[in-house]
C-alpha cells in the first residue's frame, strides 16, 4: 500500500507541496506563533463554556413556574446556537454585532470571536450537562429531598456532583472539538495557526505549513483523546462494579 | 396524647388511578405500625405522602399535630422532621458513609461539621459500622448499605422514621442484620411506620399491624391478632399466599 | 477520444495542406495522409509553403484545433466563487462582464474559439495550486506572478500589472497620511494569497500584525467596523470598493509598489503546453490594442491616487 503511493505518479508533486522540509521549517515559527493565539482563545473559551453551559443547563431544568422565561429563553438559546454552523455564529458575532454600533461590544475581534466560540460550544455543553444530570437516578433525588434538602442544595450536594462525573468524557469530547474550532475565529482577521499556514501556503503555493498546523493541534488533541479515552474506561469500570448494588 | 404523625381521609390518585382511597391512621409516639399487603395496595405510596415526596389529593396529614398537606408548609422543614430509608439507592454514591451520613445535619440542620461527624461515628459504631467511615457505598454489602442509610435517617433525631421495604432488594442471607438494627431502634423507643414483606418481622416488631387492599386500610390491629385470627377474607388470602 | 483526436489532426493537416498547396489531389480526405505513399508525393514545394500561422494568426500548434485544451473544442477557464468586481461582474464570468471575464473571452476570441465554446469553472484560489491534473486550461484570478508559485503552476506572461493601494474610512487619522511610514502605526489588513498581504507586510511593515481575511468583502466589513484602519488592496479593488461598497466613505490614501512588482497572471497546470499558446494569444491582443481597451474600459485609472514612498 505504502509502496503503492510511493510509486504513484503523483507522489513527487504530492511530497514535494505537501512534505518540503524547506517550507516546513521556515513556516513553522510563524504557525508556532500563531498556535499560541490558538491555545490562549480554546483555553479561556473552555472556562467560559463550562460556567455558561452549567447556568444554561440549570435553567431549562428549573423547575419553579416563576423561572418559566428563564427557562424559554434557555431552550430557545440551546435549540438557536445548536442549530447555527460555528463558523456563520463566528462570522455574525464578528462582523454583524459590531456593525450595530453599540457603544459595549468589545473591538477586540478575539474578544468577539471567543464570544462566538462560546455561545456556540455553550449550548453543546448545556445539553451534556443536562443530560449527565438527567441519568442520575430519580430515586437519588427522592432520598436527598426526604433528608429535608431543599431542591438547590439537593442539585448542588447529590446531583451535580454525579452529573459531572458522567459528564467528564462527553464535555471533553467537545473540547476537542472546539480545539480544533478556534481556527474559525481566523475569518475575522487574526493569524492563528491554521491562518498562517494558509497565508504561506497561498504565498508560495506549497501545502506543507499547514502540516505543520496539523501537527501542532494534533499535539493538543491525540493528548485529549487519551484522557477521554482513559475516562471512559474508568467510568465503564466502576460502572460494572456499581451494578451489584 | 397527639400522635406524632396522623392521616385523615387521605386519597391519592396517579391519573385516573386511585392508589389511596381514604386512609386514617394515627401514630402515636413510640409505637411502630407495620404496613402489610400485596405489591401496589399503596404502602409505598403512603410512607411517600407521608414524607411529602408525593402530594395527597384530598385530606390532611398531621405532624405532632400540625397539618403538613397545607400548601403554605413549607415541606423542607417538614421532611427535616421525618427519617425516610428506601427500598434501595439510599445512598449518595459519590460520597463516602461519613459524608452521607453528615451531610444532613449539616446542611439542613446547621451542626457544626465536626459535632456532626462525632456524632455520626458514634451512631456507625453502634450499627456495626465501624472502621467504614471511608468507604464509598460500592465498598458495601446491600445489608452495611441499608444499616448505613438507617443511620443517616437517625443523625438528624428525626420525631418519626418511615421504613419502605428496606430488605426487599437485599440477598435473603442479608436481611437478618437490617431487621435487627430496626428491632433495636423499636426497643429504643423510636416511632416508626414500616412497610414490610417479612411476615415474622412483623409479628415481633408492630405495635398495630395494617392490612392495605386495594388503598384502604382493610384491617387493623395487634399482630397477634390479626395474623393469628384474620376477619376478612382477603386478609386471610394474602396471608396464605405469603406464608406459602 | 484518441480517435477523435487522430481524425482531427488528419483533418487539420489536410486542411492546412489544401489551403496552402491548392492541389486538388490533398484535398481527398483520408487517403492522402493514411496511405504513406500519397503523402510522399508531395511536391516539396508544397511543405516548404507550410504557413507559420494558423487560422487565428497564431502559430499553428496553437491552433483551435491542435490547441491542448482539456476538452476537445471547448476552451475551459476558471475562477473564484464568489468573485469580485471589477474583474467579474455579479459574480457571473459568463457574462463577458467584469476585467478578467473580458479578457478570458477575449482569449478565446483570439484562439477562434465562439462564446457558447467557453466554459467556466469554479475553481478555490487553494484549488487552483493543488497538486494533480486540473480541470481547467487556465484560471484567472488575479493570481500574481512568483519564483515560489511557478514551483507548482504555470503562469502565462502578464495581462495586468497592478500597485497596491491603502483604502481607509474617509474619518480615519490615517486619511491624510503622505507616505507610507504614516501608515505605520495603522492597524491593517489584506486578503489571503494576495500580495497585497506581502506587500503590506514588507513594504509598509506596520506595527501591528496585519489582519488576514478570506476576501475583500469580509475586510471591508471589518474596515467598516473600525476592527482595522486599513485595507492593503490592488489599486483597482482599492477603487472599486470604496465606489461600490463604501459608497465613497473611505479614501485611497495612496499607492504603491510590491516588492517584486505585480503581475497577473493566467495559471495553468505545471508544464501545461497550452502556457505558449496563451502568450502568442496575449500577445496578439496586445499588438492588437485590445487588452488595453479592455484595461481601460473596466479597471479605474491609477491616476486616481498619489503615489506614495
Amino acid at each position: 500500500m505504502l509502496l503503492a503511493i510511493v510509486t504513484s505518479p503523483g507522489f513527487e508533486d504530492v511530497q514535494r507541496l505537501f512534505f518540503s522540509w524547506e517550507h516546513f521549517s521556515e513556516a513553522f515559527p510563524d504557525v508556532l506563533r500563531g498556535f499560541w493565539l490558538d491555545v490562549k482563545l480554546f483555553v479561556a473559551v473552555e472556562i467560559v463554556v463550562l460556567v455558561l453551559g452549567l447556568a444554561v443547563a440549570l435553567a431549562r431544568l428549573a423547575r419553579s413556574p416563576a423561572l418559566t422565561p428563564l427557562r424559554l429563553g434557555a431552550a430557545v438559546y440551546t435549540d438557536v446556537f445548536r442549530g447555527l454552523p460555528t463558523i456563520l455564529v463566528v462570522f455574525l458575532i464578528g462582523f454583524g454585532v459590531p456593525a450595530l454600533g453599540f457603544g459595549f461590544v468589545p473591538d477586540d475581534v478575539v474578544v468577539l470571536g471567543a464570544i462566538a466560540l462560546a455561545l456556540s460550544y455553550g449550548a453543546y455543553v448545556a445539553e451534556v450537562y443536562r443530560a449527565g444530570i438527567a441519568s442520575v437516578h430519580p430515586s437519588q433525588r427522592s432520598a436527598a429531598r426526604a433528608l429535608g434538602l431543599t431542591q438547590p442544595q439537593a442539585m448542588r450536594f447529590v446531583i451535580l456532583p454525579q452529573a459531572v462525573r458522567r459528564v467528564v468524557p462527553p464535555l471533553l469530547n467537545d473540547f476537542i472539538s472546539l480545539q480544533k474550532d478556534v481556527a474559525l475565529v481566523s475569518i475575522l482577521g487574526p493569524l492563528e495557526a491554521f491562518r498562517q499556514a494558509q497565508v504561506y501556503a497561498s504565498l508560495k503555493f506549497n501545502f506543507t505549513p499547514l502540516l505543520a498546523a496539523a501537527l501542532l493541534y494534533l499535539c493538543v488533541t491525540i493528548p485529549l483523546s487519551r484522557i477521554v479515552d482513559h475516562l471512559q474506561a474508568k467510568s465503564e469500570r466502576e460502572r460494572a462494579a456499581g451494578g451489584a448494588v | 396524647m397527639t400522635p406524632v404523625v396522623e392521616l385523615q381521609g387521605v386519597t391519592k390518585a396517579f391519573g385516573e388511578r386511585p392508589v389511596l382511597r381514604g386512609i386514617d391512621l394515627a401514630v402515636d409516639e413510640h409505637r411502630a405500625v407495620v404496613l402489610i399487603g400485596a405489591s401496589g395496595s399503596g404502602k409505598s405510596t403512603l410512607l411517600r405522602c407521608i414524607d411529602l415526596l408525593d402530594e395527597i389529593d384530598d385530606g390532611d396529614i398531621l405532624l405532632d399535630g400540625d397539618v403538613i398537606t397545607d400548601l403554605a408548609v413549607n415541606v423542607d422543614r417538614v421532611r427535616a422532621r421525618i427519617g425516610f430509608v428506601f427500598q434501595q439507592f439510599n445512598l449518595f454514591p459519590h460520597l463516602d458513609v461519613l459524608a452521607n451520613v453528615v451531610l444532613a445535619p449539616v446542611h439542613v440542620h446547621g451542626a457544626g461539621r465536626r459535632d456532626a461527624e462525632d456524632r455520626a461515628r458514634e451512631l456507625l459504631a453502634r450499627f456495626g459500622l465501624e472502621g467504614r467511615e471511608r468507604d464509598y457505598p460500592d465498598r458495601l454489602s446491600g445489608g452495611q448499605q441499608q444499616r448505613v442509610a438507617i443511620v443517616r435517617a437517625l443523625a438528624t433525631s428525626p420525631r418519626l422514621i418511615l421504613l419502605d421495604e428496606v430488605t426487599s432488594a437485599l440477598d435473603p442471607e442479608l436481611v437478618g442484620e437490617v431487621l435487627e438494627v430496626i428491632a433495636g431502634l423499636k426497643e429504643e423507643g423510636m416511632t416508626m411506620v414500616i412497610a414490610t414483606h417479612e411476615m415474622a418481622f412483623a409479628r415481633e416488631v408492630a405495635d398495630e399491624v395494617c392490612f392495605l387492599h386495594e388503598g384502604v386500610i382493610l384491617e387493623r390491629g395487634a399482630p397477634a391478632t390479626l395474623f393469628g385470627s384474620p376477619a376478612r377474607p382477603e386478609t386471610r388470602r394474602f396471608l396464605e399466599r405469603v406464608r406459602a | 477520444m484518441k480517435r477523435t483526436g487522430f481524425l482531427l489532426t488528419v483533418l487539420v493537416v489536410s486542411a492546412v495542406l489544401a489551403a496552402c498547396g491548392g492541389d486538388d489531389e490533398t484535398v481527398e480526405p483520408a487517403a492522402s495522409t493514411v496511405v504513406p505513399p500519397a503523402s510522399t508525393e508531395v511536391p516539396p514545394a508544397t511543405t516548404e509553403a507550410v504557413p507559420t500561422t494558423a487560422a487565428n494568426g497564431l502559430s499553428p500548434a496553437c491552433a483551435k484545433e491542435t490547441l491542448a485544451v482539456k476538452t476537445a473544442g471547448k476552451l475551459t477557464a476558471a475562477t473564484s466563487d464568489p468573485s469580485f468586481p471589477p474583474y467579474v461582474m455579479d459574480n457571473d464570468p459568463t457574462t463577458g462582464q467584469g476585467f478578467e471575464s473580458a479578457v478570458a473571452y477575449a482569449m478565446a476570441e483570439q484562439f477562434g474559439f465562439t462564446k457558447d465554446e467557453v466554459v467556466w469553472e469554479k475553481v478555490a484560489f487553494e484549488e487552483s495550486y493543488a497538486p494533480g491534473p486540473k480541470k481547467f486550461d487556465f484560471d484567472i484570478n488575479q493570481v500574481s506572478i512568483t519564483e515560489d508559485r511557478k514551483q507548482a503552476v504555470a503562469f502565462s506572461d502578464p495581462y495586468y500589472t497592478t500597485s497596491q493601494a491603502i483604502l481607509v474610512m474617509a474619518e480615519s487619522t490615517f486619511a491624510g497620511a503622505a507616505s507610507l511610514a504614516e501608515l505605520k502605526d495603522a492597524k491593517l489588513g489584506s486578503q489571503i494569497g494576495t500580495s497585497s498581504l506581502e506587500a503590506a507586510k514588507d513594504v509598509i511593515a506596520p506595527s501591528q500584525e496585519v489582519q488576514v481575511y478570506n476576501d475583500t468583502s469580509t475586510a471591508t466589513a471589518a474596515l467598516r467596523n473600525g476592527q482595522i484602519d486599513g485595507i492593503v488592496v490592488d489599486l483597482p479593488t482599492a477603487l472599486f470598493i470604496n465606489a461600490v461598497e463604501l459608497e465613497f466613505a473611505g479614501k485611497v490614501v495612496g499607492q504603491f509598489s510590491a516588492p517584486g512588482g505585480d503581475d497577473w497572471g493566467l495559471l495553468s497546470e505545471k508544464d501545461s503546453a497550452l502556457t505558449s499558446c496563451l502568450n502568442e494569444a496575449l500577445a496578439a491582443l496586445k499588438a492588437s490594442g485590445k487588452l488595453e481597451a479592455l484595461t481601460t474600459e473596466w479597471m479605474s485609472t491609477s491616476a486616481e491616487a498619489p503615489v506614495l514612498q
